[in-house]
């Protein structure tokens, strides 16, 4: 089974205050198998101290079981990034994407911190 | 009669002492260069230097060639320490404006500065304001989009992971505003705006810098990772695909089956069908595009890579989506049995019934072909298609594309400000020495005579500067340049040759100090030196002696003087 990205990643705020609100990391996606179930991860690098804040607190990964259809249809997941510890001198921060399926897709997107 | 010749002496002496005179008045050696009664000296603001030594304790005017546009231009000078470290400002800053049309061709300023002290070293700093155009402000725009390309795509020197993404590093944000700030000048000779908090501005805080280029360069960042996303599933997906060709390379069924339609046994019109799973077996290995490849370089270096690997994506598409076609629609009909051209073949033992509904399933989305009919769609998508990497760099042209234009809109009709500093440079500092002649009179000889003398002064002296403007006569910028020891020699004797005789033949030595009264003449005081004779007429004794003497001269230009006697002697 394998996905194939239709439109790249890309997140509702291109910048945010930390704690953010909400946002939605957006993106077409279709199954060139008709559908197919697959697992999203979301990754933060761990070198600084941004976290997506969970219900069951701060992560440094968030993994989400996805159906995804056949055809070309657009995705919203929603995060909110927060600081684990004081300050940070980051000011822009990736957020990185892996979907597995049958094959293993990559994408990206970085938003601004406003410090 | 002796007497008489004394006089004729006397008179020619006066004589020569008047032409002299007349020629000390009118002698400068540091005459203008133009048509101004000021020196004029003239600097190249590019090549950072000035074409003559620098004259001092006069007012002089500085000239040279300003860029087109420049509306204002200021001279600063500043005297420097032993170390060569600026010390004071020589003089308040000296403002040119241009009056004429600051766009018209080739201008040129001048600027009357007042005089610099002698032997001493300045360090000259050379700044124009001017509107940056909208030709340049364009041309700039360019620029910078090629300067910053590969600065913001990182190095295979300092990275194998490229294209970089993220977050720009502190070497990163000095090395693109410096290449900012090179462009500028080059594009429009200016090296600073005024406009605080502007990053052209070389006041405004790196922290402010750095956080502007991330705004700025975020979208090109952001397009960055995405093609570096595309490339990694790129990657992921090769091994895959690359190795399912192998296998389909040495399919038996698919190898058997071809042999049955290339034999004789095969009906008319079987042929095409071979050529069909020849063509397949044909596709070459996907082309790799590994970490540290060369084609990761840049961003150009990756556009080639994508133009070399498209024919092959579409070649390979078709040969195997014919053959997927083929495997899928061609060998069974709706009803699942074989189609009539493979009737004689399985009959005749060539090809089994089993391994014709075994390719059949190869052609399902997860059999064999089927799967590598996918990937090479998903593949091409990954590297050639809008989400892949052939989007990602369009985007991140259109992104570098968009910074340079809103680089261009923060210069465009922004005055800046070039500074040029042009080099250590020292004033004329060997004029130490005159010469003057004139009329010596000694009382107690009651003797007048007229004289030729060198004065030693204890500081360099421009005789062009007017020495009213030292101060009064006795200050000690005043005295420095009047006052100056002197050595001189009568030009009649003053023997009679009863009491006295010349020291030197028929000249006697002059030595006095002297100050000079007005630029050019010169009252003197000193001692007379001659040989005193024995009253004894019959002694032959000399004894050596002097007397005061008081004096009035004009000081003569030595150097011209000496040019035009020396040619008399040229051939």
């Amino acid at each position: 089974m394998a996905i194939v990205i239709d439109r790249r990643l890309t997140a509702s705020e291109t910048v945010v205050n930390l704690p953010s609100d909400a946002f939605d990391l957006i993106q077409t996606l279709h199954s060139d198998l008709g559908g197919e179930q697959a697992r999203i991860t979301y990754s933060l690098d761990k070198r600084h101290n941004i976290s997506f804040k969970t219900p069951s607190g701060l992560v440094k990964q968030i993994q989400v079981q996805a159906q995804i259809p056949g055809q070309p249809a657009q995705r919203r997941d929603s995060v909110t990034l927060a600081l684990d510890g004081p300050g940070t001198s980051i000011e822009q921060v990736t957020i990185t994407q892996v979907i597995q399926a049958e094959n293993q897709v990559e994408n990206s997107v970085t938003l601004n911190v406003e410090s | 009669m002796e007497k008489a010749f004394c006089r004729i002496r006397l008179a020619a002496g006066l004589l020569l002492l008047l032409l002299l005179a007349s020629r000390a008045v009118h002698a400068d050696d540091t005459a203008p260069t133009t048509d101004t009664d000021f020196d004029v000296v003239q600097v190249d603001l590019n090549g950072q230097f000035f074409n003559r030594l620098l004259p001092f304790d006069v007012p002089f005017i500085i000239t040279g060639a300003v860029p087109a546009g420049v509306s204002t231009l200021r001279v600063r000078c500043q005297v420097l320490d032993a170390q060569g470290k600026p010390e004071k400002e020589c003089w308040p800053e000296q403002v040119w404006r241009n009056t004429t049309d600051p766009a018209a061709p080739s201008p040129r300023f001048r600027v009357l500065v007042p005089r610099l002290e002698a032997e001493h070293y300045f360090q000259f700093v050379f700044a124009f304001e001017k509107k940056i155009t909208s030709e340049e402000a364009q041309a700039f725009a360019i620029r910078v989009a090629a300067a910053f390309d590969p600065v913001l795509w990182g190095t295979s020197s300092s990275s194998n992971d490229l294209p970089l993404r993220g977050d720009l590093t502190t070497d990163e944000v000095k090395t693109l505003r410096q290449r900012l700030m090179d462009s500028l000048q080059q594009v429009t000779g200016v090296s600073d705006v005024a406009t605080p908090g502007s990053i052209f501005n070389s006041a405004t805080p790196f922290e402010d810098v750095r956080r502007d280029f991330k705004q700025i360069l975020l979208p090109v960042r952001d397009a960055q990772g995405a093609i570096r996303s595309a490339v990694a599933t790129y990657q992921g997906e090769l091994p895959n695909l690359n190795q399912n060709l192998a296998q389909l390379r040495t399919d038996p069924p698919l190898i058997r089956l071809r042999d049955a339609l290339k034999s004789e046994a095969a009906p008319a019109g079987s042929q095409a069908h071979a050529d069909t799973i020849d063509a397949a077996l044909a596709v070459e290995n996907a082309p790799l595009l590994l970490l540290g490849d060369p084609a990761l370089a840049s961003a150009d270096a990756l556009s080639a890579f994508l133009e070399r690997s498209d024919p092959y994506y579409k070649d390979a598409e078709a040969r195997i989506g014919a053959l997927r076609t083929l495997l899928g629609n061609g060998l069974l009909t709706s009803e699942g049995k074989p189609q009539p051209f493979l009737g004689p073949l399985i009959e005749g033992g060539r090809i089994t019934l089993d391994e014709v509904k075994t390719l059949v399933e190869q052609s399902r989305p997860t059999g064999l072909v089927g799967s590598i009919d996918r990937a090479l769609a998903r593949v091409d998508g990954d590297l050639l298609g809008d989400a892949g990497v052939q989007g990602a760099l369009q985007e991140r042209s259109t992104a570098v594309s968009a910074m340079a234009r809103e680089y261009r809109r923060r210069v465009e009709n922004v005055t800046g400000v070039s500074g040029s500093t042009v080099g250590n440079f020292q004033t004329q500092s060997n004029n130490y020495i005159s010469a003057d002649t004139g009329f010596s009179c000694s009382p107690e000889l009651s003797e007048c005579s007229t004289y030729v003398g060198s004065n030693f002064y204890f500081a360099p002296v421009n005789k062009a500067a007017p020495l009213r403007q030292f101060g009064p006569f006795f200050s000690r910028e005043s005295l420095k340049r009047r006052v100056a020891l002197m050595l001189g020699l009568t030009v009649q004797g003053i023997a009679d040759d009863k009491t006295r005789e010349d020291l030197f033949g028929s000249q006697s030595l002059l030595v006095g100090l002297g100050a000079r009264m007005t630029n050019s003449v010169r009252l003197t005081a000193g001692a007379l030196v001659f040989r005193k004779l024995s009253p004894n007429p019959l002694s032959t004794d000399k004894k050596l002696t002097t007397t005061y003497f008081f004096s009035m001269s004009f000081d003569i230009d030595v150097v011209p003087a000496l040019k035009g006697f020396g040619k008399l002697f040229t051939p």
